[in-house]
């Protein structure tokens, strides 16, 4: 299967590392800090994560 | 009682006196001592603290190498094409040969030697003549705080013994690499399977590296591969430490080359000394936290598992804080759950399903994630919960 892009998630008050989220075809989803390893290698393959949306 | 005694005196340089009483004595010193006594009933009494080789508690530094412990996958397989996953706990493979011209599945099997319930089993399923520079390998990677005694690296490098059950389809010679955090450092060892689709037993005795840079802090202290077939970028001869990356000697099979293969492997062993000893049969709950320092886990057993406490901090976030049983080996940096459908939210006024679930921080000791929803109401206490027997939730980032 495909692998999903990331999207950027607002950051919240009680976060000092923004996070990144993704769902996969099958329903699973998954998140890490923008630091995480697994990112930080999904961005170097030269992709770009998805806005993350305004907060209401 | 029989008495043997080292003597300091006595040209034989022990003297021995006996009796009928079955019973016998081991002396030592000037002034001979009693230091072992073995009674006729074949008791055995030290006088002393034993001394022993370490062939008991954490002899064996690998982890979950009876394959036993599944978290992610719970026996499922896992397809790996073009990609390198973690599968059993603690365990890593690597199938990068392109989309779709090299493909394995990997999972726990109850195919096992006598005294084992599990084994991991490899298949190839696409089969693919390695480039040169391919990599197809698993390995556990040994946190270098559980084997800082093995003196790697240093003047008083220890030899060490890797033991394991092996089954393959595929015959001939196969190799097994060892290799540093920084995989600069590789030691190539080979086995034979000499007969298909048996289990057979192997051990490989390895003198330790003299020098190199070895860690001995919560990163890998060495890397232990098990070659499936990697190209010839990574051939080096056997039996002595090289400088560089290598997993294989030039003869070895290359399981990926052969479609249908299959590979199983159980009772993983890696020790101090020269001799492999039986294997260390962990209770396991042990062996299970053992692999949760590494993958902090849930994984439901009904519709109505609790999760986690929580609050709502707002009308669409219920943010939940789970408190890890064992201290992971480093704070997790995400969460990946199976279905944001196979969790529920309760506040006792409000509830529902989340439409999505996202890691918000961690430290060793505990991980906070929040569930977006809708109809929660701002300030409330909460309860999250599996909703779903499928339900999972592993907190990532851990593993080496």
């Amino acid at each position: 299967m495909n692998e999903p892009v990331w999207k950027l998630i607002a950051l919240q008050p009680m976060q000092q590392i923004q996070v990144v989220w993704r769902e996969w075809p099958d329903g699973r989803q998954e998140s890490c800090l923008v630091t995480a390893e697994e990112y930080l290698k999904w961005l170097a393959e030269g992709n770009q994560p998805l806005p993350a949306e305004e907060q209401s | 009682m029989s008495t043997i005694s080292a003597s300091t005196t006595s040209t034989t340089g022990y003297v021995v006196t006996s009796d009928t009483t079955g019973t016998l004595v081991l002396q030592t010193g000037a002034t001979p001592t009693t230091a072992v006594t073995v009674a006729s009933n074949q008791q055995v009494t030290f006088a002393q603290p034993a001394n022993l080789p370490n062939t008991f508690g954490f002899k064996n530094r690998i982890i979950n190498g009876g394959m036993v412990i599944d978290q992610r996958n719970s026996g499922a397989s896992v397809t790996i094409n073009n990609t390198a996953v973690y599968t059993l706990d603690r365990w890593y493979d690597r199938c990068v040969g392109g989309a779709g011209s090299a493909v394995m599945t990997v999972q726990r099997s109850t195919t096992a030697p006598t005294g084992f319930t599990n084994s991991k089993l490899t298949t190839v399923t696409t089969s693919k003549s390695p480039a040169v520079s391919e990599q197809f390998w698993f390995y556990q990677a040994v946190e270098g705080l559980n084997m800082s005694d093995f003196g790697m690296g240093t003047a008083s490098a220890v030899t060490f013994t890797l033991s394991f059950w092996v089954r393959a389809s595929v015959t001939g010679t196969y190799s097994v690499a060892f290799q540093n955090s920084a995989q600069n450092r590789s030691y190539v060892a080979t086995y034979t399977v000499n007969a298909a689709n048996t289990f057979e037993y192997k051990t490989l005795t390895i003198t330790g590296d003299t020098t190199g840079t070895w860690l001995t802090d919560n990163g890998v202290g060495m890397y232990v591969f098990f070659d499936t077939g990697s190209g010839s970028n990574f051939n080096a001869a056997a039996g002595a430490w090289t400088a560089g990356t290598y997993y294989r000697t030039s003869g070895s099979v290359s399981l990926i080359a052969n479609s249908g293969a299959t590979f199983y492997i159980t009772g993983v062993q890696l020790e101090k000394g020269s001799t492999a000893t039986s294997f260390d049969y962990r209770p396991y709950g042990t062996e299970l936290a053992l692999c949760q320092r590494y993958l902090p886990a849930l994984n439901s057993t009904s519709t109505t598992d609790p999760v986690a406490l929580a609050f709502t901090p707002a009308t669409t976030i219920v943010r939940g804080q789970f408190d890890f049983k064992v201290t992971p080996r480093t704070p997790p940096t995400g969460i990946t759950v199976s279905s944001a459908s196979h969790f529920s939210w309760d506040t006792g006024v409000a509830s529902g399903t989340p439409s999505a679930i996202s890691f918000t921080a961690a430290s060793s000791q505990s991980a906070r994630f929040a569930l977006t929803v809708t109809g929660a109401t701002a300030g409330n206490a909460a309860v999250i919960s599996f909703s779903s027997a499928s339900g999972q939730i592993l907190f990532t980032g851990c593993e080496l």
